[in-house]
Order: C-alpha cells, then structure tokens, then sequence
C-alpha cells in the first residue's frame, strides 16, 4: 500500500516539475502566457507564505503590508538614491521584515479574530501613508521609472531580467527554492511544533513547546518570502500606486488559495492552489465576464470550508487514503 | 480669544457622525457579542439594503418606502445567511465563521458591482438637505433624522437586550449554548433572531449611507472594517458602549479633518484601532 502511494507520488512529482520547466516551450514562448504563469508563481509563493503563519494559528487579512512596503522601499532605494536593485532588494526585504514583523510579534497576544484585522489595519495605514507624503513616494501619483532588474553577464551572453523568459524561470527556482525550505521547515522539528500548535494552542504550550518563539519563526519567515515578492514585483512593474502596493488582492488571494487547496497536510497545496485558481482565472474566466472570476471564487471559498471543510487537494489525499486503508482492511 | 465656532461646529458634526457609526457597527457588535462571529460581510448586507432603498426611491419615488424596505432586506438576508451559511459553522473555531463570510462578502459585493457597476448612487431628498440651525451650529435635515434614529434604534436595541425575556435568552446563550438549551433554550432559534436584529440593523445604516452619502458596492470592505474598528473599541458586547465609540471616531475625524488634511480621515480609525488593541484589547467598555 505503502507503495502504491510513492509510486504515484514519484510519478506525479517530476511530471509535474518537468511540465514547469518546459511550459514556455509548450506556449510557444507566448509573451501573455508566460506572464500570467510567472504571476501565479509569486501568488504561490505568497500562498505558502501566508500558510505557513496559518499553520502557526495566525490568520492574516493584511499580507499586503509586507508586500507594499518592501515594494516601496526598494522603489524608493533605487529611484531617489539608485542604488541597484541587487542591493535594494534585500535591504527592502530586511526592513520590512523587521518593520512589520516588530509590529505583528506584538499582535500575536490578540485573540484571532482581532489579529486578523489588525493585519488589515496595518496594510490600510502604511497605504495611507504613502498616499499622504507625496514628497518622498509620489504619493497617489505615483513611483515611476523604477529601474529594471537588470542582466547578469555570462561570458558573450548576457541573461536579461527584464524580459518575460528569463524573469519566468528566475520565478520558478525562487519557488522551487521557497517550496524546497518550506517543506524542510514543516518535516522539522519547527513544522511539528506548529503543527501542535495549530491542533490546541495551551496543550502545545503545556508540553513544552515555546509557543511565541515558534509563532515567530514563522511570522519572520512568511514576512521574508512576502516581502522578497513585492520587493522584485517593483522592479518587474517598474511602476508602483500606493493602491497597487497595498492591494487588498495580495491580502485576500493567498487566503483563497490557500484555504480552496488546503495547507494541513502538505505547504505545496496552496502553491498548487495559487496556480490553478490563477490561470483558471486569467485563462478562462476573466474572458467571459469581468467580475467573474471574485464571484466564482467567493462562492468556491464558501463551498469548500462549508461542504468539504478542509481543502479540496486536502480533501481528495484523505478520501484516496481512505479508499486504500478500506481496500487493505476487507 | 480663540475661534471656537470652527471646534464646535466640527464637533457637532462630529456627533451626527458618530451617531451614525454606531449604528452602522452595533448589528457587527451585536452578532459578535452573542454568538462570537465577525460577520465580515457586514459591509455588504449594509450596502445590498442600501441599494434596495436607492433603488425603490428611484422607481417609486417614496422616501418612506425606501426607509421601509431597507430592513425587510436585511431581516431577509440574515434569515437565509444565518440559516444556510452561519448555523452550520456554529460548532468550528471563532475563525472558521469569519473565513465562511468573508466569502460570502466576497460574492456579495462583486455581485453587486457586476449588477450596478462601480458607480457613485444617492438618494437626493429636497427635505434632506434643508439646513437646520441649532444655534451654535447647522446642520442638513438628513444629519438630524439619522443621528435622531440611530440613537433610537441602539436604546430599543439595548432595552430588548436587557429588559425583555427574548434578551435574557440570548444573553443566556451568549454565555453558554450548552446551559442555554439544557434550560429549554431553543439556541438556533435565538441566534438566527440576533443574526437578524444584527442585519436589520446594517439595512438601517444602509438607507442612511445612501441619503448622506452615497452606495457604491467597492466600498463594503471599508464599511466592515470601520464597524469592526468601533465594535473593538466599545468592546464586544456593550451596546451602549458602541454609542461611545462611534461619538468619538465621529469627532476625532471631524476635528482631524477641520484642522490637519481631509485625506488622512480614514487613518484616524485605523490609528485607533491600533492603539486599543495595544492599550486595551477588551476594548473601552469591554468586560
């Protein structure tokens, strides 16, 4: 039985990767194409970001703070200074990951609910203040000609980041790396502590396990992944509005993602998740109505923690599961 | 001497503002007192009513009907939400509730910009906007009419709380489903009343929105995050304490806005709602 399932699984894995891999080759290197799969590779990797604080019993409603800050320093750190984007970029993941971080370790106190929305409110005021210091962000007007991310030489060639293909595949090994920490994150001991703690927050605490430290580990986590996204999202848009950084869409997908796929038996379901309802998204429902695709998606949420109440990849892994055990028992 | 009338005047305004936030959070503040759900599409039960009322005054042209039918829809959608979507979540984690309407708000308001689009609607009564003088300052017709029914429909809210049996039944299983039905409780049937009062409540807010200000479906999160914003710093479960709440969100904005910049009006709110949940996360008035 044991078998069966690494079987498919080995199967599934690679078929999967390779599919990845060469997906620009089978969309004959559509420009449109491959930017909407890169799109879905930063959802994903927000996904499991957002997740892995899930896990650890916090729900965010205001991802999008770390997303829009780092987003806008490094806009800023290159636009005002020109500094480049190599060196920008980290430092705008550090500082919001420090910034933010300090601020929501604090929240971490807060009953759920109101750790939910202080999320939200955090995201709302560093919007509103962007909007209102014109002078150093261009406030509503915005931040323009922020700087590509530029070319690495080889030799005679040259990789230019600032074209679809090579910025497709920068994204995918980002998200093989992120999918690669994150799944070492949850088989270790820290993946298992916050799986206790997700379970039954004053048993874990009452076997030991330092609740806040591990609360913090994954908070310091998800904050770098989602900061890292929005800090090369600047620089692959080159343009950024305070209603863009801080859009409640950076928020609100990774939720959706997350919750129709399932994070609780593996952190790859809302990556996969993010994927599926991305590209479903832009390849067929955004074609037949406009406001489509939230209303499918608000209903699809309402659906599966109604009905399945777990996610569907979740939900599907534990019906095979079962069907197998069955087939063994009788 | 200083100029007072500027103070006053914003301060008054402040006031039919507040008045109004507190009726806009109180059927937020309601629901997640007894049954300890945050509604989050609060918002969009309140702009759905909003837009019944707008709509009824344009086709028929009746300001009282337009305030009558605001309530038959939020009575309507909070039958069918608590019946069909909140009850069957009653058993999971505080969370699950929230995730639950938060898709439904999702649904909802996309809904409704598909349907009416993103445009800007409001109802424009003559009556309304006749200024009314109250001596140290003036006011529309319209500010005092919602302040005046707002104010009266959080007393008639608390005295059905505290004073009648329906409201000792739900205070009963506010404190425990369990006693509450080992006691002969029917607690499904005393929820879905609060999950209704607590709707009926936005559809009255809404009929005001779309007489002050305007209905526009994009705005729905906001409105949520506002009600929730004054329903942390009343502190869940003071009915009372949301009249406090909303008084000084309304003054606070409307003095920010008199003497800094009207566009950091909404920050007020957020900046508050920050701060208490770092002072005192039980809220102002919260037990």
């Amino acid at each position: 039985m044991e078998k069966q399932r690494s079987l498919t699984y080995t199967l599934l894995k690679p078929l999967f990767i390779i599919l990845l891999i060469i997906y620009p080759l089978l969309v004959g290197l559509n420009p449109y194409y491959v930017r909407v799969m890169f799109f879905s590779l930063l959802l994903a990797n927000i996904s499991m970001a957002w997740s892995i604080l899930a896990v650890a019993g916090q729900v965010s409603f205001g991802h999008a703070a770390f997303f829009g800050l780092a987003a806008y320093v490094t806009g800023l750190l290159a636009v005002r200074l020109g500094i480049p984007p190599p060196l920008s970029i980290p430092v705008a993941v550090l500082f919001s990951t420090a910034v933010v971080g300090g601020v929501v370790a604090v929240t971490f106190r807060l009953r759920e609910v109101y750790f939910a929305l202080a999320m939200l409110a955090y995201a709302e005021i560093l919007k509103y203040i962007v909007i209102n210091t014109p002078e150093i962000t261009g406030g509503s007007l915005g931040l323009l000609n922020i700087p590509p991310l530029g070319r690495i030489e080889l030799g005679s060639e040259a990789i230019d980041f600032s074209k679809y293909i090579p910025l497709y595949y920068l994204f995918l090994a980002l998200t093989f790396i992120v999918a690669y920490v994150m799944t070492r994150i949850m088989n270790s001991r820290i993946g298992v502590a916050l799986k206790a703690i997700s379970r039954d927050e004053l048993a874990a605490e009452s076997c030991g396990i330092n609740v806040f430290k591990y609360k913090v580990i994954a908070l310091i986590v998800s904050a770098i992944i989602t900061s890292s996204m929005g800090a090369i999202y600047a620089h692959i848009n080159r343009f950024l509005y305070p209603e863009v950084a801080f859009s409640m869409e950076w928020s609100i997908f990774p939720i959706i993602a997350s919750l129709f796929a399932g994070y609780e038996i593996s952190i790859l379901g809302p990556a996969i998740g993010a994927v599926i309802l991305y590209t479903v998204k832009e390849f067929f429902i955004s074609r037949l109505m406009e406001r489509g695709y939230e209303i499918i998606y608000g209903l699809l949420l309402v659906f599966v923690l109604l009905v399945l109440r777990k996610g569907v990849l979740d939900y599907i892994i534990i019906k095979v599961r079962e069907l197998r055990l069955g087939k063994v028992i009788t | 001497m200083l100029e007072l009338s500027p103070i006053i005047s914003s301060i008054v305004y402040g006031i039919t503002t507040g008045s109004y936030y507190a009726l806009l959070a109180l059927g937020l503040s309601l629901i997640f007192g007894v049954m300890k759900v945050v509604n989050l599409s609060h918002g969009e039960v309140l702009m759905l009513a909003g837009y019944s009322s707008f709509w009824t005054y344009v086709i028929v042209g009746s300001l009282g009907l337009a305030f009558l039918v605001s309530p038959l829809v939020g009575l309507t959608v909070g039958a069918f939400m608590y019946w069909f979507i909140v009850r069957l979540v009653r058993d999971k984690p505080e969370l699950y509730s929230l995730l639950v309407t938060f898709g439904v708000g999702v649904f909802l308001a996309n809904s409704m910009i598909l349907a009416w689009t993103a445009e800007y609607r409001s109802i424009t009564h003559p009556l309304m906007i006749l200024p009314v003088d109250l001596g140290i300052a003036s006011v529309n017709v319209s500010n005092v009419l919602s302040s005046a029914s707002s104010l009266v429909l959080i007393l008639a809210t608390y005295v059905l709380i505290e004073k009648t049996f329906i409201g000792r039944a739900i205070k009963a299983s506010a404190e425990s489903r369990e006693i509450a039905s080992i006691l002969g409780i029917d607690v499904n049937k005393v929820e879905l009343i609060s999950f209704i009062i607590g709707c009926v409540l936005a559809s009255v807010a809404g009929f005001w929105l779309a007489v002050n200000e305007y209905v526009v479906p994009t705005h729905t999160a906001a409105l949520t995050v506002k009600a929730f914003i004054l329903t942390a710093l009343a502190g869940a479960g003071s009915i009372l304490g949301v009249i406090a709440a909303g008084m000084i969100l309304g003054v606070a904005e409307s003095l920010f806005v008199t003497f800094f910049t009207a566009s950091y009006k909404e920050l007020v709110g957020f900046i508050i709602f920050v701060l208490i949940l770092f002072l005192r996360p039980k809220g102002l008035f919260g037990r």
